[in-house]
């Protein structure tokens, strides 16, 4: 039996409650508090609605717009970035503060990066990697965009940045993930189990990576846009039994909790403290948010 | 380089020293105990203030902050905004000649140009890098 397809995903989900409906998310924008301009207006102006999401301090729907939001002067400027409702999550649950010292270990192409120097109001440091050259282009354009002045970044694999001798406050884990079928419509035909769990693999050694860059008492998030368990749940709970890691509780009050009980294996009840975003649901794309303290 | 660029606009600011990573330099000045991390040869540090390939490419903040030092200014209307902002060069009404920066109806930089005659040359504008990524694709 073929590990992939439309059919195969549909029966592998619903086993958990997830129904796999097209949903067409609304475009979402962060307006960047680094930048002292009054965008709200000017947008309006130009004819753009917009409407605030209610789980987020500094997002807002787009409910019309005339062209591409991400050509025109305000946007080249920096004072708004593009970045789905959900992907705005990670870094408002890691909430980092200006001293701190923070590593955004995947983090082009810079959506979280650029939310993270704001919440730190280009203060600390924040060390940021990048393993991908091709998107590293991306990742410093934003930064230059948004007008960051507290970061550093290196191209390589961040389960090596260790070797630059910091402990850090905080730790933002975004994935790099097998994806979700609201966010890719080419979804079904790309992926498939051995995919997943080559994914989770690779999200294990980083997670691993950066339980060892924490300080004691430091805060990890991990985040993922797969719907997986695999690459979610199960991951969590490797962490729980292998790490010096304890989970916290997300602060927010939108999205699922996380499973305890999916393909015949139950977790731990602190991974109800996870939360997950399905898409039929939310009318967003899938998420998925862990927050540690370590031990 | 930079000190030839600004002369051409009359600047005459004090640059503090610059960290040249690859083809970008940056104002290292500004980061919170950098010590060591520049033996691992990072791409982006601190502030960027301009990447030099075969012209000055300011960063986005240094150029609002050197358009805000010269008096050599142009201001475009929405329309002509537009068309800049694309890479476009822009006919101006009226005759002239020289290096400026252009700006838009809220004063904010757009780029730089030279002027000839009637034509504004565009030389350099703040959708350059959207340009440039989409051609690499």
């Amino acid at each position: 039996m073929a590990l992939s397809g439309r059919k195969f995903f549909e029966a592998r989900y619903g086993s958990f409650g997830v129904e796999l409906v097209d949903v067409k998310p609304k475009q979402c924008i962060r307006l960047n508090s680094l930048k002292d301009v009054d965008v709200l207006s000017r947008l309006r102006t130009l004819g753009v609605r917009l409407e605030s999401v209610s789980f987020l301090d500094n997002g807002f729907y787009v409910l019309e717009s005339g062209f591409s939001l991400g050509a025109i002067t305000e946007f080249l400027l920096g004072y708004y970035c593009i970045q789905s409702a959900p992907a705005q999550l990670p870094v408002k649950v890691l909430s980092p503060s200006p001293g701190d010292v923070v590593l955004d270990m995947c983090a082009a192409p810079g959506g979280k990066s650029t939310q993270l120097a704001e919440l730190m109001e280009n203060k600390g440091l924040l060390v940021c990697f990048e393993l991908k050259p091709h998107r590293l282009s991306s990742l410093v354009y934003n930064l230059d965009r948004c007008g960051v002045v507290n970061s550093v970044v290196f191209r390589g694999d961040s389960v090596y940045a260790g070797k630059l001798g910091l402990k850090f406050d905080k730790i933002l884990l975004d994935a790099p993930c097998s994806g979700n079928y609201v966010s890719d419509s080419h979804w079904f035909e790309k992926r498939d189990l051995d995919g997943i769990k080559k994914s989770s693999r690779i999200q294990k050694r980083l997670i691993r990576a950066a339980s060892q860059f924490l300080k004691k008492d430091g805060v990890l998030v991990y985040s993922t846009c797969s719907l997986d368990p695999l690459e979610n749940e199960f991951n969590v709970q490797w962490a729980l039994d292998n790490l010096p890691l304890k989970l916290e509780d997300t602060g927010l009050d939108v999205g699922d909790p996380g499973l305890t009980e999916v393909f015949n294996e139950k977790f731990s009840s602190e991974i109800k403290k996870c939360r997950r975003f399905i898409p039929h649901k939310t009318g967003t794309e899938a998420f998925f948010i862990a927050r540690f303290r370590r031990c | 380089m930079l000190r030839d660029f600004l002369k051409k606009f009359d600047i005459d600011v004090d640059i503090p020293r610059l960290k040249q990573l690859g083809n970008s330099f940056f104002d290292v000045s500004v980061l919170y105990s950098p010590k060591g991390l520049f033996r691992f040869f990072p791409v982006f540090a601190g502030k960027k203030i301009y990447s030099k390939t075969n012209r000055i490419i300011p960063s986005i903040d240094f150029l609002q902050f050197l358009a805000s030092k010269s008096k050599k200014k142009i201001k475009l209307n929405k329309d002509d905004e537009w068309l800049f902002i694309c890479g476009r060069d822009v006919s101006l009404k009226h005759s002239s000649s020289g290096f400026v920066f252009v700006v838009n109806s809220f004063g904010e930089c757009l780029g730089y140009g030279e002027i000839r005659g009637n034509k504004l040359k565009n030389l350099f504008d703040i959708g350059w890098h959207l340009r440039k990524k989409g051609k690499k694709r």
